[in-house]
């Protein structure tokens, strides 16, 4: 105590503020270097989160079309046929129902050579790969199943077979639509297994 | 050029070690001052008087209740941040691999919706903009790790698109542009991270 120097009485104001530690000082100078920048990068990062779900709720459309009837939904269901329902339309969205492996034939009126058919996924996306040919010859290379159909042009008066490539569980459900009679068709084919489609015009 | 100068410039991961490495896990750990006569008869009568800048709970991990507060805060992106970029590795070899794409979940999305508004108030606020100062790795760790999964997340996306129809001209396409794609985002990385190293926010006095 003898080699402090005298100083005068502290004011009040002085003692109650605790000085501050070296590290609380290191920060405070850091702080001041880095507080805009910090700031001004979490600002743009939940900016960004905030554009992109805006940009989700106003731009991205959910293909979930309403106005089908839920009756004609189970019907095409047990029949595996439909007249009603368009393409890509996702049947199997909220139903753990398995299809039946059917064979069919495709009765149609049109006079053309070629017509159109479009295959889609009615399920969830999950990667499932099938393949078609014609007449024992492959259309295209194997392709996954989507929501967005995949057209071909096929002849209207053949063999059509849609082979299993790739399966993950429950088979392979598709839907396959056929622009000669405009009839949906509903299928299940395992792996390695093929449906087979008898185009032919009635009489 | 020579080897060291090179391996610092192709891994820029190891900012994070460096860092760690000066300032260690925790930089400056904050000793608790004994209150003896010694700093109780210190004269602070020609010191400045600095405000403390915040007096509240502090995420920096110093005692037991702030480390569970930094954990609450930056467990889930930390985690996500970590694993994520080595499951896309093997998502992407599993598609190399079995010839199929591989449809993930949209949890993953989820995911980075939830980190990045978590890293994002992390940065905002104070209180938890001190863990940054404390773990002077954070910083380079999450910057490192998160454009890890943004370059790898987008190399996955174009070889998953190239599988979707099996055909080898078409695979082998997309498989050069991944890998291309991939060694030049990298490599962009490199320089940008070499020219501009990221800064440690720890240090010493």
């Amino acid at each position: 105590m003898s080699n402090r120097p005298h100083y005068p009485q502290q004011p009040n104001y002085y003692v109650t503020q605790s000085p501050m530690s070296e590290y609380e000082q290191f920060i405070l100078r850091k702080e001041q270097r880095w507080k805009r920048p910090f700031i001004i990068a979490g600002i743009c990062l939940i900016g960004f989160i905030v554009l992109s779900f805006t940009c989700l709720f106003l731009f991205v459309k959910v293909d979930d079309d309403k106005s089908i009837d839920e009756e004609i939904i189970k019907k095409a269901l047990e029949q595996q046929i439909s007249t009603q329902i368009p393409v890509r339309t996702k049947l199997l969205k909220n139903q753990n129902h398995t299809l039946q492996s059917l064979n069919f034939s495709v009765v149609h009126n049109d006079k053309q050579d070629t017509s159109k058919i479009h295959i889609w996924d009615i399920g969830l996306l999950d990667g499932e790969y099938v393949q078609v040919f014609v007449d024992g010859e492959p259309l295209s290379p194997p392709f996954i199943l989507r929501s967005t159909a995949k057209t071909f042009i096929v002849p209207n008066n053949a063999v059509l077979e849609v082979r299993g490539i790739h399966e993950v569980e429950n088979g392979i459900q598709y839907g396959i639509m056929f622009s000669s009679n405009e009839k949906s068709y509903f299928n299940n084919v395992l792996e390695g297994k093929s449906n087979t489609y008898l185009l032919q015009m009635s009489n | 050029m020579n080897i060291v100068e090179f391996i610092k410039f192709a891994l820029p991961e190891y900012q994070i070690l460096h860092s760690a490495r000066l300032y260690g896990l925790f930089s400056l750990r904050e000793k608790k001052r004994a209150h003896s006569e010694e700093q109780d008869t210190r004269n602070y009568y020609n010191q400045p008087v600095i405000v403390p800048m915040h007096g509240g709970r502090k995420a920096d991990g110093n005692t037991l209740s702030d480390f569970i507060l930094f954990l609450l805060i930056m467990g889930f992106p930390l985690y996500f941040i970590t694993t994520t970029p080595f499951k896309s590795i093997e998502k992407i070899l599993a598609v190399y691999e079995t010839g199929y794409a591989v449809i993930e979940s949209g949890y993953v999305l989820l995911g980075v919706i939830f980190s990045i508004l978590l890293i994002g108030i992390s940065f905002i606020f104070a209180p938890t903009r001190r863990m940054y100062y404390r773990m002077p790795w954070l910083l380079p760790f999450i910057i490192l790790f998160s454009v890890n999964l943004l370059i790898l997340s987008i190399s996955y996306l174009i070889i998953n698109t190239g599988f979707y129809v099996i055909d080898e001209d078409r695979t082998a396409l997309y498989t050069l542009f991944m890998s291309g794609q991939l060694l030049l985002s990298r490599l962009l990385l490199s320089i940008w991270l070499y020219k501009k190293p990221i800064t440690h926010l720890g240090g010493k006095l």
